[in-house]
């Protein structure tokens, strides 16, 4: 930008300067209303409008933070259920591609598949869970499936949607090329559908942040799902708190993590 | 010699509640270095030509013979008729005891198989003077170059796919590229190309696998109209001067006029041919000049006539 600063007219640069302003502004407003949010709950429960027993208070969960973080208690938790987190996350993007090319491949199976890849979709995995304790045991296989049982049928539908709204006239160029099914798929279905599987990566960033919680409520003695609801039976509130807190964070930095990968990834591929 | 034949065409299409004959006995014939254009009502088939010409879906009745080499011809045939080849081979060779004459020159002509067979030896037939046949380069309406690949890149995907891509073919794209000044853009993606640039580049995407006729579906449709006149005698030229043999299949009559030597007239649907026009306009050398002339006017009224009387 600065190095064609010369080339713009005043009228330009006093647009930029403009969108600029707005641009902190907002992140100013943003940040703003966080600091109002924790200043009126710390004042609230100073001053006994709140429960701090049951409502908590930053300062308390600040301090809470420190002290489980000191013990290393708070970390080991918290790598847990991230490293679940991830290989659901890796293990049912990886599996859920995997079905929908061999749906898209094959229309026989995909006809064939249809009602079931409904019905999976529409039941809710935590039904699964006394299934899931009982096959796998109560361990971090346990939660890894549940993360994997929830992101995997999403994963399919929504690649195997992209893939059969892929561009019929560019299949009709391929076809008359002389191209096979395998080329179809890795000259034209795989790379014009890299903005699907982007997408689907941010939605499994959520899906297997919930398998692997929930699959941690379920059964576990270890993970941040396991300490949220110890925190909760023994009522210490700011514990519950720094937990969420915590999860945020983590959720946030995975998405951002992958927010950059889209962004690599389509000036690679040049997709606007 | 004959490029591509149509010989009493049929195509039938089945759905649950009705079958439609979308093309109905057609017959007309392409030579080597012609240009003709398919011209008809809206609705008339032109796609299902196009797609059986492609060889992407195969007649119901009738033969289409392209002037092919063995190779592509065993490309074009769908699954089906490949094994309904080897199968009457087999039953040649059962039957090449009890008659040996038969056999003669590859022929096999058996009940049922008979399409097939035909089409192979006329396939053959035609294969003997001519070496090489590259098969159909397929020019579509939009230019559906692939937004993620250079020029360059889009430019050699036909040889990717048909496992061509070797040093003699790669410098033939690249000296296309130079010629028709898109060498600079090589590095450049599809969205950085105006309009009329990427349509040359779909052509010489299309060229770039040396095909025997090119096919082109209302190329220029999705330009606008100034555009539209330049990249019609842009295509024009590159297409003369690489003497290639092309059918344009369009439902705009002075595109047709000013492209093509000779204009196939459709009815409307089943598609079957109504006139054949010879434009007789070989010695004037781009569509747009064509459009000035004064016979353009006159031949315009008599195709209209052909296709609304």
């Amino acid at each position: 930008m600065n190095k064609n600063a010369k080339r713009f007219t005043r009228e330009h640069l006093l647009y930029l300067k403009k969108a600029r302003t707005r641009n902190i502004l907002v992140h100013l407003t943003q940040v703003g209303i966080l600091v109002l949010l924790l200043a009126i709950w710390e004042l609230a429960a100073h001053l006994g409008w709140i429960d701090a027993f049951i409502m908590s208070c930053p300062s308390k969960i600040w301090s809470t933070l420190l002290e489980l973080s000191a013990g290393g208690t708070l970390w080991y938790h918290a790598g847990i259920s991230t490293l679940e987190t991830l290989a659901g996350f890796v293990i049912g993007t990886t599996m859920g591609y995997v079905a929908a090319v061999i749906l898209w491949w094959n229309n026989f199976l995909k006809d064939v598949f249809e009602p079931y890849v409904v019905v999976l979709n529409s039941l809710p995995k935590i039904a699964l869970g006394p299934i899931i304790i009982i096959w796998v045991g109560t361990g971090k296989a346990a939660i890894i499936t549940m993360a994997v049982l929830i992101s995997v049928v999403i994963t399919t539908i929504t690649v195997l949607n992209g893939f059969m709204e892929t561009d019929k006239d560019k299949a009709v160029l391929l076809r008359s090329m002389g191209a096979n099914r395998m080329q179809i798929f890795t000259k034209l279905v795989a790379p014009s559908n890299v903005p699907t599987l982007m997408a689907t990566l941010k939605i499994n960033v959520g899906m297997s942040w919930i398998g692997s919680i929930m699959g941690e409520y379920l059964a576990s003695k270890e993970g941040l799902g396991y300490l949220l609801v110890y925190g909760s039976q023994v009522f210490r509130l700011d514990v519950v708190m720094t937990c969420t807190i915590v999860l945020c964070a983590l959720a946030g930095i995975m998405y951002a993590l992958v927010t950059m990968l889209e962004k690599i990834v389509a000036r690679v591929f040049h997709f606007e | 010699m004959v490029i591509l034949k149509f010989d009493k065409v049929s195509k039938i299409f089945y759905s649950k509640t009705q079958q439609t004959t979308a093309i109905a006995d057609l017959s007309f014939e392409i030579n080597e270095g012609e240009f003709v254009a398919i011209i008809g009502p809206s609705g008339c088939g032109k796609t299902t030509i196009l797609s059986l010409v492609c060889g992407l879906i195969e007649p119901t009745s009738g033969v289409i013979v392209r002037a092919s080499d063995n190779e592509t011809q065993a490309r074009t045939l769908t699954d089906g008729t490949e094994k309904r080849g080897l199968w009457a081979a087999l039953k040649g060779k059962l039957s090449k005891k009890k008659n040996a004459s038969e056999k003669a020159d590859g022929e096999i002509i058996s009940e049922g198989d008979t399409q097939t067979e035909v089409k192979r030896g006329a396939a053959a037939r035609l294969g003997q003077k001519r070496a090489k046949f590259n098969g159909i380069g397929y020019m579509l309406q939009r230019d559906q170059l692939f937004e993620w690949r250079t020029i360059e890149q889009n430019v050699r995907l036909g040889l990717e796919i048909q496992k061509k891509v070797t040093p003699n073919n790669l410098q033939a794209a690249h000296d296309l590229l130079k010629k028709y000044g898109l060498w600079e853009f090589r590095k450049h993606h599809p969205q950085e190309l105006s309009g009329g640039m990427r349509q040359r580049v779909a052509l010489i995407r299309t060229l770039a696998t040396n095909p025997d006729l090119l096919l082109l579906d209302e190329p220029f449709s999705a330009l606008d109209f100034q555009t539209r006149l330049e990249v019609c005698d842009d295509v024009y030229s590159i297409i003369k001067r690489e003497k290639k043999t092309a059918l344009l299949v369009t439902h705009d009559i002075s595109e047709a006029i000013s492209l093509a030597d000779k204009v196939i007239v459709l009815t409307k649907r089943p598609a079957t041919v109504k006139a054949i026009h010879e434009t007789h306009m070989e010695n004037i050398d781009t569509p747009l000049k064509r459009r000035q002339s004064p016979e353009f006017s006159a031949q315009f009224e008599l195709l209209h006539e052909y296709l609304h009387g």
